[in-house]
């Protein structure tokens, strides 16, 4: 049993600090796997609130088949497509609220990617289609596996390994449109 | 951006809210609910009284509110029956509804268990319970020092409720005895005003004021010294409302049904309009038959007591068991007289007056006399010119005899001042004696209407005592005892919450110890892992008892592989489909072994249904018996009750190394055949050889024909331009055909062309299966012209595949078509041959006028299963439109209209699964992939709806600007109608199609445009003949099936006036009901 397993069971049982272990472990990474959904961090950040609270009041069964992580992805993407079908996907952020988002985001960064390298790979990622971006996130800033991938994304294994595919050659692209010629770098 | 803990006092803030909301959200519901039903209720009943009440059947549940100031008139919506075949009108309620009464039987005391007793007594000995008496409730608290309670929940209620509970304290506890406490929720109520004594027989939910709250009902149907209670306990007010009258607690003559939503009372529906209870559309207080409920004592008036006080005292009374006349009634000055005349008498009758005193005794008034009886506590009292002499006699109906009850039937002929016994009858246990009833005109037991002729009573034109006689043969004949089938139990899960089930154990030992490859007996270690997903699909019936043995599959391997763990050891199945595991000792070694019943498939794709068992000493997988599970028809039925199998609902058994169903091999066994008449030529002794199994005889005969003369194909012509050097032959001839004749011979290629050629004398007739095999070859002298044909029975076609029987005439070099069914729309033949007759259906095939016949029918046209009502071909009946109309086109069928659109549609947005609702983006499509398979006849009609399939067996279905994604693993959609089957005005979709591996599954199923849900019309297994087909009409807008028409109403389908299920199960042929469930299921 992982660990996220282990605190949601102690949650279940009534430890509500078993809760705050899951945000303070799987926060900062739903956010920025939700950011595909929303481009905009305070959504991201309100979808993965919303996730939580899904797991406070409907206390969902969990069948321990997959990982918890992926389990709890997969809760946050239906709730992204939920919130998509409400509002249509607003790209825009009002200026004067921009620079704050931009400075919000790269602290997520910071405390989510600890790597200068990837932080530089993750910046150019943001500017992929929105299902590149997932794919890429979750296999190689959250190391899951094609399999576990594909269930978040609700998608077959070898779709998912196809997808991950094109999205790091795009990927590849665009780091050397922007410069960025190092191999090692992706 | 939030901090951690930030973000954790927000979610559980919102956490609160939202909880919060829900809860006083369900609350005003419920108010808002009541308040509207109860509006809508008070302004039907308005409406029915002061209309003239529109007939029932009008439009779905007009029935229900359409008693009218003419209750005697009205018909209660039960008895209508919805019209069926030919008859358009499809919207009344459907009748007889399917019984569940004996889930909601209330358990006895020492039937009852302990679970949740605890609570219940914790709940009693520190909050007491709320006493619901005549007054209202109060809280009592309860101080009996040693109460043992006891959980008599019905089956019902447990599963469907967690928080309803009934209780029992033990009936030994001082005068404690039959008090039932239930529990709702946390509070524990009593009720049981003036009733010490009298114990519940049922209890059910019902949500009597449809306001979305299930209600409990409790009733009691007998007591000894006579008793029907019914109540209801209204789960919302905490109010408990009697549904009958104190008139009707007389009666113990009520029969309770329930069917899971409605309850039955003597077979007419219970309802709840306004503020009153109907019973079959008469308020149940003013049912003929509650008016003859004679009155008990304490329920008695004094009306015209004086007088037949004055008349005891001045006149006495005749005792009717001696006839003489006595003036010496004990205590006269202090007797205390009640009228218990019933409302009934009163009403009809001045001359006639029922009275009791208070030890119990009748006096009974007719005109100036009084006539005394005793020995029985009267019941029911009801006038009846039993004799048809034009002058009305009492019927009376009595108990009497304490501990043994009886139940009695008489009549006072008023003529001759005599009591005349009908019938005289104890209970069977707690059931009522009988159950009686009364129109006004004529009384009927059981059901049956009593007539007397020629000096005896009738009952249901048998003499009372013959009657009588019956049921008690009926009670006491002991029952043979029929095996109970676990088979359920033992059918493996595909289930998504157990997949996961010690998977992890599972894999440490697939990985530290590798596994048996059954097929080889050695012992690998190299199995694929990372490339696997695994699932633990371990039957119930081992989950429950024996945890050492599960099974786990790999969906991920090619034609899958089952892993079996036995103890500590694993075995690996590879390329068959798995359905059943049991444990069947079956070489009676005194040890299990473990039983599986699995399809495996013949390389040359031939399905095989087998049983195979793993040898528990010996490890070694031994294989029982099998049978050619392509030919539907020759597929077996399993079933399994704890200890035995049995084939086709025989008992299997395994001797000699062989599996015999009585005296005859299994795999031979013809079920429902008639064996006494007909000794059958073993089925394998017809077989067509499987190519793997073909000989090389006479091979290059055969080749030597070809290439000199070639071979004839079926319609008559010579093809002798043929590459005989391309050609692989085998001789596939059956034992039967090898052993009557060397002039007739089968050869098969099987590698590249698929064919067969027929060898008779020097020629060679080409007769292929079309993508499909031969089944069965024999000889048969169809003509009786001396000369034997050649008959084949053969599966053939890809895709849609078809049964097929021809007769090549030897004589005239034709072949001649006898039957052709297609195996998932048609009832699927059974073929038989004793080896002078053939037999399709189990019905013997003659050959007259130059037709084959089944019972005069043409076998082409013979139904097996005939409709219940033959629809009429008329202007006003169906109009079936040709199913290649509605038929979905195959893949490589359809076009690529629209797939641009359809594929862009799945690129950029979402599609919605039909099969969970739920929502999913990101199909990878490209148009080139996409077809259009969409039957002409909706093309015709709508533009807005097309269905695509995808190269990868994916369905997407196109709904105006949504998509929707229904797929059919392991099978595929078959035909798609328009059908408003809610009659919102808004066409659904109607989907006929099939699914599952090994076992396929034939389904109609509706799609609601409006929801985007789906909903199973009728889903059965084709696996032993059980296919069914969908007709349509299209101008109509009908679907039909067994060509009978379907209607919904209320969350179901019905055929007939019964649900689908209910008309499959008792409407078809016996061998036609068993449901194996399919392997795999949508996904």
């Amino acid at each position: 049993m992982d660990k996220g397993h282990e605190s949601y069971r102690r949650f279940l049982e009534g430890d509500n600090n078993a809760l705050g272990e899951l945000i303070e472990d799987y926060r900062d990474g739903l956010i920025l796997f939700l950011l595909s959904y929303t481009s905009d961090v305070s959504a991201a950040e309100g979808l993965a609130e919303d996730t939580f609270v899904k797991l406070a009041v409907k206390r969902p069964r969990n069948s321990g088949k997959s990982s918890f992580k992926t389990w709890l992805y997969t809760i946050g993407r239906n709730i992204a497509i939920d919130f998509l079908r409400k509002r249509r996907r607003e790209k825009l952020v009002p200026l004067e609220n921009a620079a704050e988002l931009a400075s919000e985001l790269e602290s997520l960064e910071n405390a989510c990617i600890r790597s200068e390298r990837k932080r530089i790979v993750h910046r150019a990622m943001e500017k992929l289609e929105p299902r590149h971006y997932r794919v890429l996130w979750l296999r190689y800033f959250d190391d899951m596996t094609s399999r576990e991938a594909a269930k978040v994304m609700g998608i077959s294994t070898h779709a998912a390994e196809a997808l991950a595919s094109r999205a790091r050659s795009a990927l590849r692209t665009l780091l050397e449109k922007e410069g960025y010629t190092d191999e090692n770098l992706f | 951006m939030k901090t951690y803990s930030e973000t954790m006092k927000s979610v559980l803030e919102k956490a609160a809210v939202i909880t919060e909301e829900k809860q006083e959200k369900a609350k005003k519901t419920r108010s808002r609910l009541k308040t509207i039903v109860g509006a809508a209720l008070a302004f039907a009943l308005i409406i029915g009284a002061v209309l003239v009440i529109k007939p029932f059947g009008e439009r779905g549940n007009a029935g229900q509110f359409g008693y009218g100031a003419d209750s005697e008139k009205s018909t209660p919506a039960v008895e209508e029956t919805p019209s069926c075949g030919g008859d358009p009108d499809f919207t009344s309620e459907p009748a007889e509804p399917s019984f569940i009464t004996e889930t909601a039987k209330v358990k006895r005391y020492d039937e009852g268990d302990t679970h949740n007793a605890e609570l219940a007594m914790s709940m009693l000995t520190t909050d007491g319970y709320i006493y619901l008496d005549a007054d209202g409730q109060h809280r009592n608290s309860y101080d009996t020092s040693d109460p043992v309670l006891r959980n008599c929940t019905p089956d019902y209620v447990r599963e469907h409720s967690t928080d309803i509970e009934l209780f029992e304290l033990a009936p030994n506890t001082s005068v404690d005895y039959n008090r039932y406490f239930i529990r709702l929720g946390d509070t524990l109520y009593r009720y049981d005003p003036n009733h010490n004594g009298y114990y519940y027989n049922y209890m059910c939910l019902w949500d009597h004021d449809n306001n979305g709250v299930d209600d409990i009902v409790l009733f009691s149907t007998i007591f000894p010294g006579s008793c029907f209670m019914a109540d209801v306990f209204d789960v919302s007010t905490k109010t408990v409302k009697q549904i009958v009258t104190r008139d009707m607690i007389r009666l113990p003559i009520f029969k309770f049904q329930f069917n899971g939503k409605n309850i039955y009372v003597n077979e007419k529906k219970l309802e709840y309009i306004g503020s009153e209870f109907y019973i079959g559309g008469v308020k149940a207080d003013e049912s003929i038959l509650g008016a003859t409920a004679v009155k008990r004592y304490e329920d008695g008036d004094k009306l015209n007591t004086e007088r037949a006080m004055s008349m005891l005292k001045e006149d006495g009374y005749i005792d009717l068991n001696t006839g003489e006349v006595h003036r010496d009634y004990n205590n006269i000055s202090d007797a205390v007289l009640r009228n218990c005349t019933p409302r009934h008498i009163r009403e009809r009758s001045e001359d006639i007056e029922l009275f009791q005193d208070e030890s119990g005794a009748y006096f009974l008034r007719h005109l100036d006399k009084l006539y005394y009886s005793f020995g029985s506590s009267k019941i029911c009292m009801c006038l009846w010119d039993y004799d048809k002499n034009g002058v009305d006699d009492l019927a009376f109906i009595s108990n009497c005899g304490s501990g043994v009850v009886y139940l009695e039937a008489s009549v006072f002929d008023l003529s001759a001042k005599s009591f005349r016994d009908i019938i005289y009858k104890n209970a069977p246990k707690d059931q009522p004696a009988f159950c009686f009833d009364f129109d006004g005109e004529s009384i009927y037991i059981d059901g049956n209407k009593v007539e007397y002729i020629g000096g005896e009573f009738y009952i249901g034109g048998m003499k009372a005592k013959d009657y009588l006689k019956s049921l008690f043969d009926a009670e006491n004949t002991p029952k043979p005892a029929e095996p109970i089938f676990i088979t359920k139990k033992t059918e493996v899960i595909w289930n998504d919450d157990t997949y996961a089930l010690n998977i992890d154990r599972f894999l440490t030992m697939l990985e530290a110890d590798g596994y048996i490859n059954a097929a080889d007996g050695v012992k690998h270690k190299d199995y694929d892992i990372e490339n696997s997903d695994f699932c633990n699909l371990t039957p119930e019936y081992f989950r429950e008892s024996f945890p050492e043995i599960e099974v786990f599959c790999d969906q991920e391997h090619w034609g899958r592989a089952y892993f079996l763990r036995f103890g500590d050891k694993l075995y690996c199945y590879e390329g068959i489909t798995l359905n059943n595991m049991c444990l069947w000792d079956y070489d009676g070694s005194g040890v299990d072994d473990l039983a599986l019943r699995l399809y495996k498939y013949s390389d040359e794709g031939i399905a095989y249904q087998w049983i195979e068992c793993l040898d528990a000493v010996t490890g070694e997988l031994k294989p029982i018996f099998a049978r050619r599970a392509d030919f539907t028809s020759s597929r077996f039925v399993f079933d399994y009750d704890g200890k035995n199998i049995y084939v086709d609902k025989l008992l299997l058994e395994y001797r000699d190394g062989q599996a015999y169903i009585g005296t005859r091999l299994a795999a031979d066994h013809a079920p429902s055949f008639d064996w006494a008449e007909h000794e059958l030529i073993s089925s394998e002794r017809i077989s067509v050889k499987e190519y793997a199994n073909g000989s090389s005889d006479n091979v290059e005969l055969a080749y030597s024909i070809l290439r000199s003369s070639g071979f004839i194909f079926e319609d008559g012509r010579r093809y002798t331009e043929l590459d005989v050097g391309g050609l692989s032959l085998r001789n596939c001839t059956s034992d039967y055909v090898i052993e009557k004749t060397d002039d007739i011979e089968l050869f098969y290629n099987y590698h590249d062309w698929e064919a067969y050629f027929i060898r008779v004398g020097n020629e060679l007739y080409r007769h292929d299966a079309g993508g499909g095999h031969h089944i069965y070859m024999l000889l048969w002298d169809y003509d009786k012209n001396g000369v034997d044909d050649v008959l084949m029975v053969s599966e053939a076609g890809s895709g849609t595949t078809y049964q097929e029987a021809v007769v090549f005439d030897v004589s005239t070099k034709e072949f001649k078509d006898i039957i052709h069914r297609n195996v998932y729309t048609d009832i699927n033949f059974t073929f038989h041959f004793d080896g002078e007759n053939i037999y399709i259906y189990l019905k013997k095939v003659e050959y007259k006028g130059g037709e084959f016949l089944i019972d005069g029918i043409i076998v082409q046209d013979y139904n097996p299963v005939p409709p219940t009502k033959e629809p009429e071909i008329t202007p006003d009946g169906p109009n079936f439109i040709p199913g290649e109309e509605i038929k979905v086109k195959s893949y490589n069928d359809g076009d690529s209209t629209n797939a641009e659109l359809a594929c862009s549609m799945l690129e950029e947005g979402e599609y919605i699964s039909v099969i969970d609702g739920s929502v999913y983006t990101d199909y990878t499509a490209d148009a080139s992939r996409l077809r259009n398979c969409t039957p002409d006849f909706i093309r015709e009609k709508r533009a807005d709806i097309e269905l695509f399939q995808t190269d990868d067996f994916a369905y997407f279905l196109r709904i105006a600007d949504k998509l929707y994604r229904f797929d059919t693993p392991g099978g595929f959609h078959m035909k798609m109608c328009l059908w408003d089957y809610d009659k919102n005005g808004i066409d659904d979709l109607v989907f006929y199609h099939s699914w599952g591996y090994g076992n396929y599954v034939v389904e109609a199923s509706v799609l609601d445009v409006c929801m985007g849900t789906r909903m199973s019309i009728l889903s059965r297994s084709a696996e032993v003949g059980h296919g069914f087909n969908l007709d349509y009409d299209a101008g109509r807008k009908m679907i039909f099936l067994y060509r009978n028409s379907v209607e919904y109403f209320d969350g179901e389908f019905y055929i007939g006036g019964m649900k689908v299920k209910d008309f499959c199960e008792t409407q078809l042929l016996p061998q036609d009901t068993p449901e194996p469930t399919p392997s795999g299921s949508p996904t």
